[in-house]
């Protein structure tokens, strides 16, 4: 069944790329608050820190099952391994996973621009005028996808940097101290929800398909958990240096509440969230536009149709969904589930299907 | 030349019309060229539809003044060569033939000739003594067929009937008027070269081999219009150009089936890739030295007969944004142009539509003290800031039209009092603000820095789609606006290319030729996403160490 064309191929860096910007989210504006909340000190970072790390060790476990398949999704190698039924299980998992998440992240993004940029304007409308524009990416397919992502980074990181470098006037390092002043319980009691803004890792299972190089799966998987790392440490380490751990733990948008105090001498570039806003709308857009697509792919997999059909018939679905929590403390909840649910297919599902494959002696023979 | 001919074969198949070996812009070109199509007359002559040439002159005659003589500007010129026994007409078309060639070297030399008995000679050593021997032009070729005859003679060149003889001579004889070379209006540079191309087809071929004498240019000729019979060039370097891209054109150009083009523009809109983009995905050009440019880095161009503006391809967008002046000026005032080409870009794009957005929704996200002074200049504006702006951008897009379509003193008289108007008249009466004066004319201006005006419209059409996204989402409608155009121009390709590289797909390479351009040694490298079949331009080192 060849559902995506296969002449679709994205180079490693382009896979790299899609991760990094498909991880880069809305945990990125509430990680300082969801770390801080998790170790309760200041010792947050570190716990950010060795989450990357362990992610990066889900990435292993992904890079070795997909080297196993190369040019094939999970969604065709997870039937090889566990027979049609196990295989439809996952993928329907996937589906799942991929719809409820672009339906948070939608939500989210509402969320802010009405508290930030359009007060009156209603809800609804703001996601469904963003759903429209990101229907008209994921149509294309996965190259103007991984394009776009090319496209985007750059401004991404630049903003990042930016926000980063000027919030460095009101940093404060005794903020940021003592260092592992109650030792590592708090850093270990924290690392699993620190490990949860790098979800993202599992995007690579359906992904390794579209490689131009298979073998270079894991390496392009690694060097994008190995770019965000460092960029969530910095985030978390310098927002809690110019915002103290009590603030960061109060505030709904940690990191927006920093580019609100960041300002270049003179007033012209005074508020500087207006960048931060354009930066993030665009990396919800390819998040969003990502877990649209792939989770199309997966149900075009299961009713064996083009994926195009899908992608406007989840349209309605995903807005009744991200309609569905009633406040914002119930959308972050909601998340909360949808984050557990992607690191299990991240870390479990990879680590299960690698043991049954290698038990199995299933692979695709031309590796 | 023989793969050429294979091209011809199948263009002329398709058009079914009349068809005739087009290859006369070869004229002049190379000895080495006039051999090989010496070569070629031979052997691809007998495969013309319709009637052939008979050896009785009158039944020839006949057949061409059906064809073409009702006209009165088509001329048949009876005489005799040697001694009043071999009767000949000659067949032209007045105005499109030169003169003197066809007195001196055809008629001339025709009618005095010594005598010489033709008769013992077979037919085809006849037309070999009449070729070499008696026609003392350039160009001659041999037709078997009524048809062709018709179009060579269409086309400028002088028919040679003679009676007995199965075939026509056709001479090149093509000359008439055509406008001189002069300076490009719509592109002119400070610095560089000052020709621009003309209609004639004949000249801009002529003008691009003058700079670029390799013998590895290829001009590939085809016709194109039904009606019209145009010519239509396809301009390449062989070992340069992809051929996956040459051939893509060419089949494209091919699958044209029109009576006629008027332009180069009818065909570019004809082979395009997306007709409802609105940015364009083929250059073009009147600059001789952009033509040139273009092909040495792998591009090919599209030469037509009757238009100026030669076309390039494949495109990405950050060509619209260089000018061949980018190379021949020093790389630091050159790469500082360059940037401010892209600002104004961003001016031109956001301007009007942040005005809208920070003044109706997101006032916060200026600075206090603007915010006042802003509000300040507004009191009294009865309109909202977007009827404002869009009454203001509307003024400006009459008066830009209404002074381009004017002779130039009058367009000038125009320009003053539409600045009077929108500027000073609009400020007093209390329908704009004069903020909104300011962020027009900024934006108008900054449109003009482009140095092709087609990426200048894109952007004019874009700017009122930002503006009435800021109208009814404020910032976040111009961050979906323009997130919505990007994602239209990653989905976009020209002939194969993403429109978008060497941003996305990013090639660091181009990069160095991009926002600011490095000095020339150290552009080595001819643009990767053309795909060159050679792809180092030079390996120079710095200061010729």
């Amino acid at each position: 069944m060849k559902l995506q064309p296969k002449k679709d191929k994205i180079t490693s860096l382009q896979a790299t790329l899609l991760v990094v910007n498909y991880m880069i989210a809305a945990g990125i504006l509430t990680l300082p608050r969801v770390s801080v909340e998790a170790v309760g000190n200041a010792d947050a970072w570190l716990a950010v820190l060795i989450g990357g790390v362990i992610v990066s060790g889900f990435g292993f476990l992904i890079g070795k099952l997909c080297q196993m398949f190369p040019g094939e999704t999970i969604y065709e190698f997870g039937k090889r391994i566990l027979g049609r039924l196990g295989g439809g299980v996952i993928t329907l998992c996937f589906v799942l996973f991929f719809l409820s998440l672009a339906a948070y992240e939608v939500r989210v993004l509402a969320e802010f621009i009405r508290l930030f940029v359009l007060d009156q304007t209603p809800i609804a409308v703001i996601i469904v005028s963003f759903m429209l524009v990101a229907a008209y990416l994921s149509i294309g397919g996965i190259n103007p996808i991984a394009r776009i992502c090319e496209l985007y980074f750059p401004v991404i990181l630049i903003v990042m940097i930016l926000i980063l470098l000027l919030s460095l006037k009101n940093f404060e390092l005794d903020n940021v101290r003592p260092v592992l002043g109650e030792g590592w319980l708090p850093v270990i009691k924290g690392l699993v929800d620190t490990s949860l803004p790098y979800l993202g890792v599992e995007i690579m299972l359906i992904l390794a398909a579209f490689l131009q190089k298979p073998q270079k799966v894991l390496k392009s998987l690694l060097i994008a958990v190995y770019v965000v790392t460092p960029l969530y440490v910095f985030v978390v380490f310098i927002a809690v240096g110019v915002l103290t751990v009590e603030d960061v733990k109060t505030v709904t948008w940690p990191l927006m509440s920093m580019a609100m105090e960041a300002e270049i001498v003179g007033e012209i570039f005074e508020r500087f969230e207006a960048f931060l806003v354009v930066m993030w709308v665009m990396a919800m857009y390819v998040t969003f536009v990502i877990a649209h697509y792939l989770g199309s792919l997966g149900a075009a997999h299961i009713a064996g149709k083009n994926f195009k059909w899908f992608i406007y018939g989840f349209l309605p679905l995903i807005f009744l969904m991200s309609l569905y929590p009633s406040n914002i403390v119930e959308l972050f909840e909601l998340g909360d589930y949808i984050s557990y649910l992607g690191m299990t297919l991240a870390s479990i599902l990879p680590a299960f299907l690698l043991l049954v494959a290698k038990i199995r002696r299933v692979a695709n023979g031309q590796s | 030349m023989h793969n050429f001919d294979i091209q011809a074969g199948i263009i002329k198949a398709y058009l079914g019309a009349n068809w005739s070996d087009s290859r006369d812009m070869l004229k002049g070109f190379s000895k080495k060229k006039k051999l090989q199509q010496k070569r070629d007359q031979t052997d691809d002559y007998s495969e013309q539809p319709g009637p052939v040439v008979t050896n009785q002159l009158d039944q020839n005659i006949t057949y061409l003044k059906e064809r073409i003589g009702h006209s009165e500007d088509v001329i048949f010129r009876p005489f005799y060569i040697e001694d009043k026994t071999q009767r000949a007409t000659l067949l032209y078309v007045e105005g499109m033939v030169d003169k003197t060639v066809l007195h001196h070297q055809l008629l001339e030399s025709l009618m005095k000739t010594r005598k010489v008995d033709l008769d013992p000679f077979s037919q085809h050593e006849k037309i070999e003594f009449l070729m070499s021997q008696m026609i003392s032009v350039g160009q001659v070729k041999r037709i078997k067929c009524l048809e062709e005859s018709v179009s060579e003679v269409l086309k400028g060149n002088t028919l040679l009937l003679v009676d007995g003889i199965e075939a026509a001579i056709s001479v090149g004889t093509v000359g008439y008027e055509s406008r001189t070379v002069d300076e490009p209006i719509t592109e002119s540079v400070v610095r560089g070269p000052r020709e621009g191309f003309v209609e004639n087809m004949n000249v801009n071929s002529t003008l691009i081999r003058r700079r670029l004498k390799n013998p590895d240019l290829t001009f590939r000729n085809f016709e194109i219009g039904a009606r019209t019979h145009k010519k239509i060039g396809v301009v390449s370097i062989r070992g340069l150009t992809n051929p996956e891209i040459l051939n893509d054109i060419i089949s494209r150009i091919e699958r044209i089936n029109i009576d006629d083009v008027p332009e180069s523009g009818v065909v570019e809109q004809l082979i395009e890739d997306n007709p409802f983009s609105v940015f364009p995905q083929i250059q073009n050009t009147e600059r001789v030295d952009r033509v040139v440019g273009a092909l040495l880095e792998g591009r090919v161009v599209i030469l037509i007969e009757g238009s100026p503006f030669a076309l390039i391809a494949p495109v990405t967008f950050s060509m619209f944004m260089s000018s061949p002046e980018d190379y021949y000026e020093r790389w630091i005032p050159t790469s500082l142009v360059r940037m401010l080409r892209y600002g104004s870009l961003f001016i031109a794009l956001f301007l009007p539509s942040l005005y809208i957005s920070l003044i109706s929704y997101n006032q916060g996200l200026l600075p206090t003290r603007l915010v006042i002074s802003i509000a300040a200049s507004r009191e009294g504006v009865p309109f909202p800031s977007i009827v404002e702006a869009l009454i203001m951008e509307v003024s400006i897009e009459i008066l830009r039209e209404a002074g381009l379509r004017l002779p130039q003193p009058i367009g000038q008289a125009v320009g003053i009092v539409g600045g009077l108007v929108i500027g000073q008249a609009a400020v007093e009466a209390g329908i704009v603000s004069p903020i909104m004066v300011i962020v027009v004319a900024l934006t108008a201006i900054s449109s003009f820095v482009f140095p092709q005006y087609g990426a200048g419209i894109a952007v004019r059409i874009l700017r009122f789609f930002m503006m009435i996204s800021a109208a009814v989402l404020g910032l976040y409608g111009i961050i979906l606006a323009f997130i919505l155009v990007t994602a239209h121009m990653v989905k976009l390709k020209s002939f194969g290319v993403d429109y978008l590289t060497p941003f996305a797909p990013i090639r660091i390479q181009s990069w160095k030729d991009l926002f600011v351009r490095f000095p020339i040694y150290s552009l080595g490298q001819r643009p990767e996403m053309i795909k060159p079949l050679d792809k180092i331009r030079h390996s120079m080192k710095p200061k010729g160490k």
